[in-house]
């Protein structure tokens, strides 16, 4: 992996508390995506397991297609809505160091994690056009932001980053 | 012997012989009044031009000697006997004041030539200074000061700049000044985030033990991995943002950052590991 530069650092840095761009929110949309898709995965296999074992192999549980689906939209919505209403920040979010803020800036809580968790498949049965605002508009909200009353935002902890990167160059060559 | 018979018969003649006399002596004194006085004056009238134009004055003065004629003039015994006060007691100055028009008066006087005129050093080396503040009022003097306009037409700079403050300050007790000072009331008005916002940490860091302590307490190899893919991920929203700006024909100075919470408020010090709220308290 290619060690930042400092100009990326100072980007960051720069830019803490900004709204966050496009590529940042695909990248944790992608990994929320993996991390939800997987997780359900491998309930529902533990489920189908624990089953068998309970069972003793008398039931074979295999759910039908709308049950599954209809399981995996709740837990879609579970995945997305709590993170976001609790802390704004999903995994893939945690990751990449964006997070889900009101407008105004101030934390969400459950009615805006709720709303936004509702309208996120809004922005994409409009064949994707509810996310060009995203790189488009100026506040670079998406069709469910403005639903919720939400905005996207960068909040990892850049200035210790860049701390750490200089501390570690400094130890790396301490004459520098 | 004036009184005898003979001497009173004899009078008696010699005014009767002269009554004749004595009335034409009359009517010719009642002709030179008449008559004479006017020719008179108007004789006087003619010639006195004449002898005017004829006398040389300049040359009769010129023979007058006005300084011998000033030194007999006693005019010490003139003024004596001048009673000067009662008539300056008599002379209403308050009504001669009072026509005077000090203006156009003042006017007239060139006080530049005057103060040249007058030797200050001079002046001021008989004035008792000490004397003459006793009685001055300076708290009532001062009172009426607007010391506040009167800084602001001083130039502390160049003040200052002929202040020698390496002997000033060695007079100065620093100890027994800051034992005034009441430490607690100046920290509770400073801003410690305005003062750590100052603070440049990217040179704390690397002059200090600072960053030995930062490596050893961070996690590492994943938080590096971490701050890697993020600092890559902001960097391509910049180039995302300013191929977006120049599509649409806008500046970025006009586009809002961010949230007004988030955005004007300055950032102190990270919190943990990052996972702050927005306002400041961890998750």
């Amino acid at each position: 992996m290619q060690p930042t530069t400092e100009s990326d650092r100072d980007d960051a840095v720069s830019q803490q508390g900004h709204y966050a761009g496009a590529a940042t929110r695909l990248a944790a949309f992608a990994i929320d995506q993996t991390v939800l898709t997987t997780a359900f995965a491998l309930g529902s296999a533990l489920l189908a397991w624990v089953i068998a074992v309970v069972t003793a192999d008398e039931v074979n549980w295999e759910p039908a297609t709308v049950v599954s689906g209809v399981a995996y939209l709740v837990w879609w919505f579970i995945y997305w809505a709590y993170p976001w209403s609790v802390s704004g920040k999903t995994v893939g979010m945690a990751v990449l160091g964006i997070r889900v803020v009101r407008a105004d800036g101030s934390s969400t809580g459950p009615r805006q994690g709720t709303l936004r968790a509702l309208a996120l498949p809004l922005s994409f049965m409009t064949l994707g056009i509810g996310f060009l605002p995203i790189v488009f508009g100026r506040h670079r909200r998406a069709l469910h932001d403005k639903v919720a009353g939400t905005a996207v935002v960068y909040s990892w902890d850049a200035r210790g980053a860049r701390w750490r990167f200089l501390a570690r160059q400094q130890e790396l060559d301490p004459g520098g | 012997m004036a009184s005898a018979p003979p001497v009173r018969f004899l009078g008696g003649v010699a005014r009767w012989c002269a009554r004749p006399l004595s009335a034409h002596g009359a009517a010719v004194r009642a002709a030179v009044v008449r008559d004479g006085l006017p020719a008179a004056r108007d004789a006087v009238r003619r010639v006195t031009p004449a002898v005017v134009d004829a006398v040389d004055l300049d040359s009769i003065l010129a023979a007058v000697d006005v300084g011998a004629l000033i030194d007999r003039v006693d005019v010490d015994g003139i003024v004596s006997r001048v009673d000067v006060e009662g008539i300056v007691s008599r002379v209403d100055v308050d009504r001669i004041v009072a026509q005077v028009d000090i203006g156009a008066l003042l006017e007239r006087v060139d006080i530049g030539a005057l103060l040249d005129r007058i030797d200050l050093n001079a002046l001021l080396a008989g004035v008792d200074l000490n004397a003459l503040l006793a009685g001055v009022d300076l708290n009532a003097l001062l009172s009426g000061v607007d010391l506040n306009a009167l800084l602001a037409g001083v130039d502390l700079n160049d003040l200052l700049d002929g202040v020698e403050l390496d002997p000033l300050l060695a007079g100065v007790d620093l100890n027994a000044l800051l034992a005034g000072v009441d430490l607690n009331a100046v920290l509770g008005n400073l801003d410690l985030n305005e003062v750590v916002a100052r603070i440049d940490m990217d040179s704390l860091i690397a002059n200090t033990e600072m960053g030995a302590i930062i490596v050893r307490s961070t996690g590492g190899a994943a938080s590096e991995a971490l701050d890697v893919v993020r600092s890559q991920g902001v960097s391509i929203d910049t180039v995302i943002a300013r191929i977006a700006n120049r599509v649409l024909g806008r500046k970025l100075d006009d586009l809002p950052a961010g949230p007004e919470l988030l955005v004007e408020r300055r950032l102190a010090l990270p919190v943990g590991d990052g996972s702050a709220d927005a306002d400041g308290s961890e998750s």
